[in-house]
């Protein structure tokens, strides 16, 4: 997905008016304006005139607001959703599940997804699960979800 | 600096068993990673960074460097026998690689492409030892004026060296320095967008943000695009430093230069292993007396370019270790990790931590040193690396930034924070933004505010202070030259087009 130079532009003066807006009413240091609103305002004052340059190039250019890359496909976009969603799905349920078998479900689930055959995504997402828990969980003690079940 | 109490008291850490054994297997991480056409180097950093996050200083620096050395290398291997850059610090000089390839002399090229990039890893390391303790004995005298003119530099280089849009580079890197706002602000302590979320308080984590835009980031690029799988090759790599020496001899000029010119690319600050790359390939060619063979199988554009690029990396750590300034990503990433381990990077880390730093440069030359043997063997290995499933390799590589992620403050909203900086990087570098420059505004933002900031106090709120001091007036300068430099650029070429007008 490639979007037009104009409709980044307009998004960053946007955001740019937004920040603005919104530090306005951060406390200054004892009556100037310099205080934790300052760096934002000029930062959002510069993001503003780069989105003018952005938004005048965009206008130039003559292509549509948005564009299809040529190495995107249907399919693809599904697998990014995916990839994304899986990431979604282990913060919200690896508390509950616990990290063996959410983690096994998202590598699992990923592979099939990619074409993997079955047998051997069953057996890589197994074992990179372990070793991902025996590194992290037995070596380097960081507290992995226990949820349903783990060793 | 290099005294003998120093060394003495370096060499033991850096010789202990469990340093060693980081050492190997972060070599062999490094070349399997750098291998991997579309993993690169950055992310195997990232990756790196939760595993060495929780070992001391000296063997967590030292996986760092002896990945690194090895990742640029093998990049060259994919280059050479299928064509696609292992790392983009290969890109450049891949029409050559493999035109000789062709020719049927891969493991000649891959012999010479090993050897000069450990000659050029060692021309990067000797300037990185004569050069930092020189800076830092400069350095001592900065204050907090001075800094903010270094951050300025800084912050101003990573957007003039990024290919494409300049106006592109300068939107990252304002979105970079915009998210360095959020938490509680440097003056006064004020929670700034933090919209009432406590866990924003000291803004985004900052390995979980590297570990999003460098990770999760080239998976969502890499399951997006068309299945590409590897068609099985053969290629013959017996006797891979046979008929080495001559090239070698005879470019031996390209090869010093190359490796100077790389290592002071490596030194700018936002300009990496790839730029350096690309520069001393356009220099080869100027100064070549075949230009027309460069792209075609010439073995001084590879010579030039091979050996720049490992340079490059040792170069990147003079402004990370003297200024706290990263000279690539690597050593962005690697500034962040010492702010973790309370080892603040400037000058004072030569007079208080020596030890830190001849570890550095003892990894360096070892790394350097093993790269040889190690680069021989991924070499032999290289068919079957190249044939690993991609589709088995990216969701475990996912899986890794996911726990990454969380293992450093074992929070599930740093999760999120990755997956969502994941996919923003992936949406900029998409539309033609670059990453690098706003990984820079993350990185020195903090400091930028903060020498502005504590300057505008100590002098009063009086802006002048910052051209009060002589060292602050030359920094000064620099930065305003800096950002002059596209003018003068383009006024050059207007003349020369002019004057071939004229003629």
């Amino acid at each position: 997905m490639r979007f037009n130079d104009a409709v980044i532009g307009a998004a960053v003066v946007v955001f740019g008016l937004a920040v603005i807006f919104h530090v306005r009413t951060y406390p200054d240091m004892g009556g100037r304006m310099m205080g934790p609103a300052l760096f934002p305002t000029v930062l959002a004052l510069l993001m503003i005139v780069a989105g003018l340059v952005q938004i005048r190039a965009g206008i130039k250019s003559k292509e549509p607001p948005v564009r299809r890359l040529p190495e995107f496909t249907l399919s693809g976009a599904v697998k990014f959703l995916l990839a994304a969603g899986c990431v979604v799905f282990y913060i919200y349920a690896s508390d509950y599940l616990g990290f063996l078998i959410t983690s096994f479900a998202v590598m699992f689930v990923l592979m099939l997804a990619l074409r993997a055959r079955p047998l051997l995504a069953v057996l890589v997402a197994a074992g990179a699960t372990v070793c991902v828990y025996l590194v992290f969980n037995k070596m380097l003690l960081v507290p992995l979800p226990i949820g349903l079940f783990s060793f | 600096m290099l005294t003998f109490e120093n060394i003495s008291r370096a060499l033991p850490l850096l010789l202990d068993p469990y340093v060693l054994l980081v050492v190997a297997l972060s070599s062999v991480y490094g070349l399997f990673v750098g291998a991997m056409p579309g993993l690169t180097a950055s992310m195997a950093t990232a990756l790196l960074v939760p595993v060495t996050f929780f070992m001391p200083p000296v063997p967590a620096l030292a996986a760092m460097v002896s990945m690194e050395a090895m990742a640029i290398f093998a990049g060259d291997i994919p280059a050479t026998l299928i064509h696609i850059p292992g790392t983009p610090s290969s890109a450049a000089y891949i029409e050559d690689s493999y035109a000789l390839t062709r020719q049927g002399k891969a493991s000649y090229v891959l012999g010479v492409q090993l050897m000069v990039s450990v000659l050029g890893g060692f021309i990067g390391t000797v300037i990185l030892v004569l050069l930092a303790p020189a800076l830092a004995e400069v350095a001592l005298r900065f204050s907090t004026y001075e800094y903010f003119w270094l951050a300025c530099f800084g912050l101003s280089c990573s957007v003039m060296v990024s290919s494409g849009s300049t106006s592109k580079a300068l939107l990252s890197l304002l979105i970079g320095l915009m998210l360095n706002c959020v938490g509680l602000d440097v003056a006064m302590g004020y929670p700034r967008f933090t919209f009432g979320s406590s866990q924003l308080f000291d803004g985004f984590s900052f390995i979980p943000v590297m570990i999003g835009m460098f990770g999760a980031a080239e998976i969502f690029r890499n399951v997006l695009l068309k299945e590409t799988n590897v068609a099985p090759f053969t290629v013959q790599t017996d006797n891979v430093f046979k008929g080495v020496s001559a090239p070698l001899k005879k470019n031996w000029r390209t090869l010093l230069r190359s490796g100077v010119i790389g290592t002071g690319v490596g030194v700018l600050p936002g300009a990496g292993a790839d730029i350096a790359a690309w520069v001393t390939y356009g220099l080869a060619k100027r100064f070549s007396k075949n230009p027309e063979k460069f792209g075609k199988g010439e073995v001084e554009g590879l010579v030039a370019a091979s050996s720049a690029n490992n340079a490059a990396l040792a170069g990147a750590w003079v402004p990370a270790l003297v200024f706290g300034i990263p000279g690539d990503s690597i050593t962005a990433i690697i500034i962040g990790v010492l702010y973790m381990k309370n080892l603040q990077p400037g000058p004072s880390i030569f007079e208080r931590s020596p030890e830190i730093i001849l570890a550095v440069y003892g990894t360096f030359i070892l790394a350097n040193l093993l790269l040889i043997p190690f680069g021989w063997t991924a070499i032999k290995l290289a068919s079957k690396v190249l044939r690993v499933p991609r589709n088995l390799l990216y969701p475990v590589i996912l899986m890794f930034c996911v726990v990454g992620a969380f293992a450093i403050n074992n929070s599930l909203f740093d999760v999120g924070v990755m997956l969502v900086f994941g996919v923003v990087a992936y949406v900029m570098e998409s539309n033609g933004i670059p990453v690098a420059p706003a990984i820079l505004g993350l990185v020195l933002g903090n400091l930028l505010e903060k020498s502005f900031m504590t300057s505008m106090m100590k002098s009063q709120w009086d802006i002048t202070a910052f051209f009060d001091r002589p060292i602050s007036v030359a920094l000064g300068a620099i930065v305003v030259l800096t950002w002059m430099s596209p003018l003068f650029v383009s006024l050059i070429r207007r003349r020369k087009k002019a004057g071939i007008d004229n003629a």
